[in-house]
């Protein structure tokens, strides 16, 4: 397994809440395979009754649950299916329709601003929701030479970019009537993101 | 006059009210959400995404370039 070096002192928090994006990132870039699945199961729960704490705990019992061949078959039935996916996970499709569309525009613009560009061994487009939780991750934390943005630009990249649509992304997953292990991941998504926007609007 | 007269802040008014970050650490933790715990081991599985980077702004030409997206393509089209 890689390790990044971390270079950025980062509170606690932070921390937290970049490794929460990390984890969103890899559950939508493909099915969790036995290792990550394992790690999940093995994470601590959170005490309380909150709809966040129920909800990653939820996650990390399904995690013990689920093995890593039905959970690939469940990405690949849900996210890329025959011809058309069940459940769309880029955001220019919520927000308008169709895939590559105007919004997709919007962010690459954004991202050039803040100096982020999809790799170029990449196929994934900017506006899938693992590259989104991915940017998330890397405006908190930083990257190698790169610095951690201030909460105002976290706030505002994931205000115009993540919030007009994850939501009802989220709902879709849930609801669909194949989502068996992504119903609970939809759902610590939207619990984490709910938890991280109001976090992120405290000024 | 000096600038920096405008820039004292007061101790008592810093100490007064808890700054936005302080706000926001509270509002984690106080949903299990701001410490290691649970996190932390999600760390462990934090790494092979990485779908962005940081990157050098893109040059201003439009013009064609062959990125590695575009000879991608070209590679799926061989026979």
């Amino acid at each position: 397994m890689q390790t990044i070096a971390l270079t950025h002192p980062l509170s606690s928090e932070d921390r937290a809440r970049a490794d929460f994006y990390a984890l969103l990132a890899r559950l939508y870039a493909d099915g969790p395979d036995a290792r990550l699945l394992q790690t999940i199961a093995r994470a601590d729960t959170i005490a309380g009754d909150s709809p966040f704490a129920r909800a990653w705990n939820r996650l990390v019992a399904a995690s013990g649950a689920m093995d890593a061949e039905a959970a690939a078959q469940e990405y690949s039935d849900l996210f890329i299916g025959v011809g058309k996916c069940e459940v769309n996970l880029h955001a220019s499709h919520w927000l308008t329709g169709y895939m590559m569309e105007k919004p997709l525009v919007e962010l690459r613009r954004e991202l050039a601003a803040l100096g982020i560009a999809r790799r170029g061994d990449v196929t994934m487009l900017e506006d899938h929701l693992s590259a989104m939780c991915e940017t998330m991750r890397l405006l908190i934390a930083g990257h190698e030479d790169r610095e951690p943005v201030p909460v105002a630009t976290q706030r505002a990249f994931f205000e115009r970019q993540i919030a007009c649509w994850v939501f009802s992304c989220c709902t879709a997953m849930r609801e669909s009537p194949i989502a068996n292990y992504y119903a609970c991941v939809a759902e610590f998504t939207e619990q984490y993101m709910a938890l991280d926007r109001d976090a992120l609007a405290m000024d | 006059m000096s600038d920096a007269s405008h820039r004292d802040i007061s101790p008592a008014a810093t100490a007064a009210a808890p700054s936005p970050d302080s706000k926001r650490r509270r509002f984690l933790m106080a949903f299990g959400a701001g410490a290691a715990g649970a996190a932390s081991a999600s760390a462990l599985a934090a790494t092979p995404a990485v779908v962005v980077q940081a990157a050098e702004p893109a040059a201003a030409s439009q013009g064609y370039r062959e990125t590695e997206h575009v000879r991608n393509y070209y590679a799926t089209t061989r026979i």
